[in-house]
């Protein structure tokens, strides 16, 4: 664990194991530290992965390439964990929508992309642990990919257009939060990250 | 440069977590100065033993004595290269079956990754995670074992297999930066560096120690 995560931990992972105790502002700075703690800590990783690879002469592919900064859910798992999110594609996802695509299907292709989306992300909470919390958190990020999958093109940021700042912010703005809201589920025990998603939006 | 890795390595050597890393990475790279194949998988492999040992000892509750959870946590990984392995070999040998062969090695090794993963399996099936010596614990780095063995047995199922090397593909696999928490090397890729290794003048140790003081930072 890098320096930086390890003293960021000692101050947010006691605030998500008891958000009984804290009110909603704590609990939002918590998540929000919570967002940097696993990037820091798992993209430093990474990096200690990709610099003794390079002292080896080995090469290393990269891990992260600023998920924080996308503006759509894609992005960010193109950006998130990459080395893993493209095994998902090669032989979850690609072979499920491919299988789909050869019956009658075929007519819905999002309905196609929803299904691969959901049991790829299905099988990728799975293979961060088998507890309910992570499948739930790889179905939430599944049903994320899909929502915005059948968004209408116009909605939508694509890679290269040139939306406005306005239009950028909002989609930043609801991409992140998506994102960190979904740490909880991969942060705490199911029951624990419900309580905490109660007192955060100013419930129990 | 030399100033700022200097600042960084006074900061590092203030906590006790921060000085195991300097001395894992020195001794790393130290270890990787000039190595052959064999030599980089028996080093891996000691690595794991050495890094799960440590784990073992600061939490994780088990019914196995030391010796047996070193053992353990090394030989589920070793299975799964043999079956991978193993699998390549009698694949190259009846062309004909090679997709069932490689499809039954991956159906393997994913049953090994199930069993030792999935704590409901664990405690619903006590005699088969017993005789994998896997109860109630873990095995570290297992994950990501199974996507890069995963990773070469699709490729040699296409069109272009690869000419996978066992001693090559112990040391991706055992290879001790990624060997816990990725990322996860694509076969192709990792042997095109590994079996051309540059002599340790010319590797990028600007890269080096810029990517380990950040990540460390």
């Amino acid at each position: 664990m890098s320096v930086l995560a390890a003293h960021l931990g000692d101050w947010v992972l006691p605030v998500l194991a008891e958000p009984a105790a804290y009110g909603a502002g704590p609990l939002w700075l918590a998540l929000y530290g919570y967002a940097a703690y696993i990037y820091i800590n798992f993209a430093g990783v990474s990096d200690i992965a990709i610099g003794l690879g390079a002292a080896f002469g080995v090469a290393v592919p990269e891990n992260f390439a600023r998920p924080y900064l996308q503006l759509d859910i894609q992005s960010f798992w193109r950006s998130w964990h990459i080395t893993l999110t493209r095994w998902l594609q090669a032989y979850i996802f690609m072979p499920i929508s491919k299988r789909l695509m050869r019956t009658r299907l075929r007519r819905h292709p999002k309905l196609v992309a929803s299904v691969g989306y959901l049991v790829t992300f299905a099988f990728c909470g799975v293979w961060h642990g088998d507890t309910a919390g992570l499948l739930l958190w790889g179905l939430y990020h599944g049903l994320g990919l899909c929502i915005y999958a059948v968004l209408p093109v116009s909605l939508k940021v694509l890679p290269h257009s040139r939306p406005s700042p306005l239009r950028r912010l909002v989609w930043w703005t609801i991409t992140f939060h998506f994102v960190t809201l979904g740490w909880l589920l991969f942060a705490c025990p199911l029951p624990t990250a419900l309580r905490a998603l109660a007192r955060l939006v100013g419930f129990g | 440069m030399l100033e700022h890795f200097l600042f960084a390595t006074r900061v590092l050597l203030r906590t006790a977590k921060g000085t195991l890393h300097i001395v894992f990475a020195l001794a790393v790279v130290a270890s990787f100065w000039r190595v052959r194949a064999w030599q980089l998988s028996v080093y891996g492999a000691m690595v794991a033993a050495i890094v799960s040992r440590w784990r073992w000892t600061t939490g994780v509750e088990n019914e196995l004595s030391d010796a047996g959870a070193m053992a353990v946590q090394f030989a589920v990984p070793l299975l799964c290269v043999l079956v991978t392995c193993g699998a390549l070999a009698v694949a190259r040998r009846v062309p004909g079956r090679r997709r069932a062969i490689i499809a039954c090695a991956i159906g393997a090794v994913m049953a090994l990754w199930t069993v030792c993963k999935l704590s409901v399996l664990r405690e619903h099936v006590p005699a088969l995670s017993q005789a994998l010596g896997t109860a109630g614990m873990p095995v570290m780095g297992l994950s990501y074992v199974v996507l890069k063995l995963v990773h070469l047995l699709a490729d040699a199922a296409g069109p272009r297999p690869p000419e996978a090397r066992a001693t090559t593909v112990m040391a991706m696999v055992f290879f001790p930066p990624t060997y816990a928490s990725g990322p996860v090397h694509r076969y192709d890729e990792f042997a095109r560096s590994f079996d051309a290794l540059p002599g340790a003048r010319a590797r990028d140790w600007a890269t080096a120690i810029r990517r380990i003081t950040w990540g460390t930072l």
